[in-house]
């Protein structure tokens, strides 16, 4: 074992230990130059102060700093007699325990490193102050008392005062000036702009003059006038920070010590017999106000930081929140576009292959169809089909995906003149399949967007033409205003009227731009058919991409696109879209075009 | 004048099948019009401007009409179609894109860039053989042009 001290436990070890010795005793020798004219009491400690804050801000090992210190400061007070010297010994063991003690009690109590950011914690640290204090004040007093037994007691001496003078004393040091020397050596200081500088030493050097005027005796005040010196203080609380309002409260309490001490102020009581200062009704007042000074200053300091630091957490939230916001709409935008170029690639790349099968197998039936035969024509057609087949799936596909990602173009929409258009196209296949359309009162205006919506009429009449093996076959378009009713049953399967039921929905009869407003907000369009229905289980799949119900040459055909196509417009509009149908009887499909 | 079954005709296409198909619709479509073909954009502006192999004027004669696709590996149709309109010389040649696109921004772009039409390749044969005999008719014997200088 080596007993060398290496650099670093040097560093570490003895040099806060002989810093804080220097210190303390210095603090001890400014401490027995505030006391009271007249006798041995200090109206506050400040070597306690030093000490706990050395503790909080080095750990226990700067303990014999504090022996040592304490140790030396006794050397003042007491003779250097052995009797002295014992007492000595016992005082600074107190003393040096009150610091280590308080600061474990204040670490068990407290989860924050630092004890003067919350309001709660300051208080905790009153506490803890108050308790150790209690033990070095006990122990000292029954030092003194081992002492004074072997010798006389001086004239006046109550050892029940000496207690509390101790004990408010050492208090007091340690509510002052921990607070100062913590916030000044670890607290994160803000800074000051340029107006706050301005702002600071303004209320500062007004604060300070104010307490000069206070306590300076230039007026008869009586001591709870002094009170009146926490507004400024409550100022610099809530303007400033922890660092700023400790030290006000630190400078306060000092000039207020000084003038007591120089016998001035309102806390200077005298004897009005003998003009000498009344001890224990000048100290205690004197040390009730430097504690309240200072517990209310570093409090308030320390709620107001707690409030600048949610509000802080809140804009750091809300900053981060807007930074994700747009770093997610740039995602969608790439991927938006990823999808879009995708969807050029496949439209020309995938498409082109499928185009040269098909042209090819043409060439052949053109250049060698009499060497193949009947056979290997039929076989070559089909071949060809296939591919163009293919296109027109690819296309659906691309069509389907473009709705999902272009924005709709709304605008004001005559949908009369939407399914007259429609109509009108299908016109040669309608009078072929021997349809009869009917539309028993025109569709109205609406804010939608006129090319998409005009494919979703032309998909569902297609499809009611299509799917129909009536003789007679008719087709009903209409429109209904109707209160749309509370979200509720599946998009798919509303309560709706059984084919054939007669009682006619609510209908509401307005005019003019009330009734433009109402129709907006009301209608539900409906493409009627007597053709051969969809059966229950089906309702939901064929509104899945390419799901046909149908083998492939049934019915005309088709890719197996048109309702997933229709649904998707719809929904882009914020509207739905459902099916009622019989089997063997026909089908509605029925869908709103606005956000319910 | 208008011009007629001497003219030249340029068809600026990549993918083999598409020019075999092209052809064959020429064909269909009863021209007999000298065909130059060019494989991509780079040799398109090279026999346009007649330079590199194209150099001799007798290899790569003043087109009276280019058939142009789009999409082609290296310089694109976009670029020909933007060298050719920004020429003084070979501006008034007709252009007409002939590509498997659909796409809104490519018609807008050639719009812009001054493509005398756009036409989306039929997908069927048929399909490409009628519209391939409507745009002869029209570019070559319906529309007249102005005079070209032979010096270049």
């Amino acid at each position: 074992m080596s007993f060398r001290l290496s650099a670093r436990e040097f560093r570490d070890w003895c040099l806060p230990a002989v810093i804080v010795a220097v210190v303390y005793y210095l603090a001890a020798l400014l401490g027995l130059k505030l006391q009271i004219p007249g006798t041995n009491s200090s109206p506050v400690w400040p070597p306690s102060g030093i000490g706990f804050a050395a503790v909080m801000l080095w750990g226990y090992r700067v303990w014999p700093g504090i022996a040592l210190g304490a140790f030396l400061a006794n050397l003042h007070t007491l003779p250097p007699t052995t009797a002295g010297l014992a007492t000595s010994v016992g005082i600074c063991v107190g003393n040096t325990l009150e610091h280590v003690i308080g600061v474990w009690l204040l670490r068990g109590m407290i989860a924050a490193k630092n004890p003067f950011e919350r309001a709660g914690d300051v208080f905790r640290f009153a506490g803890v102050a108050a308790v150790c204090c209690a033990i070095a004040s006990t122990n000292g007093t029954a030092n003194l008392w081992l002492w004074l037994w072997n010798q006389t007691p001086p004239e006046g001496v109550k050892l029940s005062n000496v207690w509390l003078t101790w004990w408010l004393g050492d208090t007091a040091g340690i509510l002052i000036l921990a607070p100062v020397i913590h916030s000044w050596v670890r607290s994160e200081w803000r800074g000051w702009w340029r107006s706050q500088g301005l702002e600071a030493v303004a209320v500062l050097s007004g604060l300070v003059t104010f307490a000069y005027v206070l306590f300076g005796g230039f007026f008869s005040l009586a001591a709870p006038v002094t009170f009146l010196i926490l507004p400024g203080l409550l100022w610099i609380a809530f303007r400033f920070g922890q660092r700023e309002s400790s030290t006000a409260a630190a400078l306060v309490s000092g000039i207020a010590i000084w003038q007591t001490i120089h016998e001035t102020g309102p806390f200077a009581l005298r004897d009005p017999m003998t003009q000498l200062l009344l001890l224990n009704e000048s100290l205690l007042p004197l040390q009730v106000f430097v504690c309240t000074v200072a517990v209310t200053a570093v409090t308030l300091a320390a709620a107001v930081a707690e409030r600048n630091r949610s509000e802080d957490g809140l804009r750091a939230l809300n900053l981060t929140l807007e930074q994700r916001v747009a770093e997610r709409t740039a995602e969608l935008a790439r991927s938006n576009q990823e999808l879009d170029d995708f969807a050029y690639i496949a439209s020309h790349d995938l498409k082109e292959p499928l185009r040269g099968i098909a042209n090819y197998s043409n060439f052949v039936i053109e250049d060698y169809g009499d060497k193949l035969g009947e056979d290997g024509q039929s076989k070559l057609q089909t071949v060809r089909q296939l591919a163009q087949k293919m296109d027109t799936l690819i296309s659906s596909l691309l069509h389907y995906s473009r709705l999902g990602r272009t924005e709709l173009a709304i605008q004001d929409t005559d949908l009369q003149a939407v399914l007259t258009d429609v109509l009108e196209s299908l016109q040669v296949r309608l009078r072929e399949l021997n349809v009869e359309v009917r539309v028993p009162q025109p569709l109205p205006t609406l804010r939608c967007d006129r090319v998409r919506v005009g494919e979703v009429f032309r998909n569902l009449i297609t499809n009611a033409m299509k799917y129909n093996d009536k003789p007679r076959k008719w087709i009903e378009i209409g429109w209904r205003c109707e209160t749309i009713r509370p979200a509720g049953p599946a998009p798919l399967s509303p309560p709706g009227r059984e084919p054939g039921d007669t009682t006619e929905p609510a209908t509401v009869t307005l005019s003019g731009a009330s009734r433009a407003a109402a129709e907006q907000a009301c209608g539900i369009f409906f493409v009627q058919d007597n053709g051969i229905g969809i059966a229950p289980e089906h309702r939901e799949a064929i509104f899945r991409i390419f799901k046909r119900l149908h083998g492939r040459d049934k019915f005309g055909g088709g890719t197996g696109a048109g309702l997933t196509i229709v649904k998707k417009i719809v929904e882009r509009h914020g509207g739905r879209i459902w099916l009622e149908s019989t089997v063997g009887e026909g089908a509605t499909f029925s869908f709103t075009l606005q956000p319910e | 004048m208008s011009l007629g079954n001497h003219c030249t005709i340029l068809l600026v296409e990549d993918s083999p099948e598409d020019y075999e198909a092209t052809v064959r619709a020429l064909r269909r479509a009863g021209l007999r019009n000298p065909l130059f073909r060019c494989e991509d954009g780079r040799q398109a502006l090279d026999f346009l401007f007649q330079r590199g192999a194209f150099s001799d004027p007798a290899v790569a004669p003043r087109p009276a009409i280019i058939l142009l696709d789009l999409n082609m590996p290296g310089t694109d149709g976009h670029e020909v179609l933007r060298q050719v309109k920004a020429d003084e010389h070979l501006k008034s040649i007709p252009v007409i894109v002939l590509t498997t696109s659909d796409d809104e921004r490519d018609i807008q772009a050639c719009y812009q860039k001054g493509a005398n039409s756009f036409v989306t390749k039929p997908v069927t044969f048929d399909g490409l053989v009628q519209a391939i005999q409507r745009l002869t008719d029209f570019w070559i014997e319906i529309v007249v042009y102005p005079k070209v200088s032979d010096e270049t």
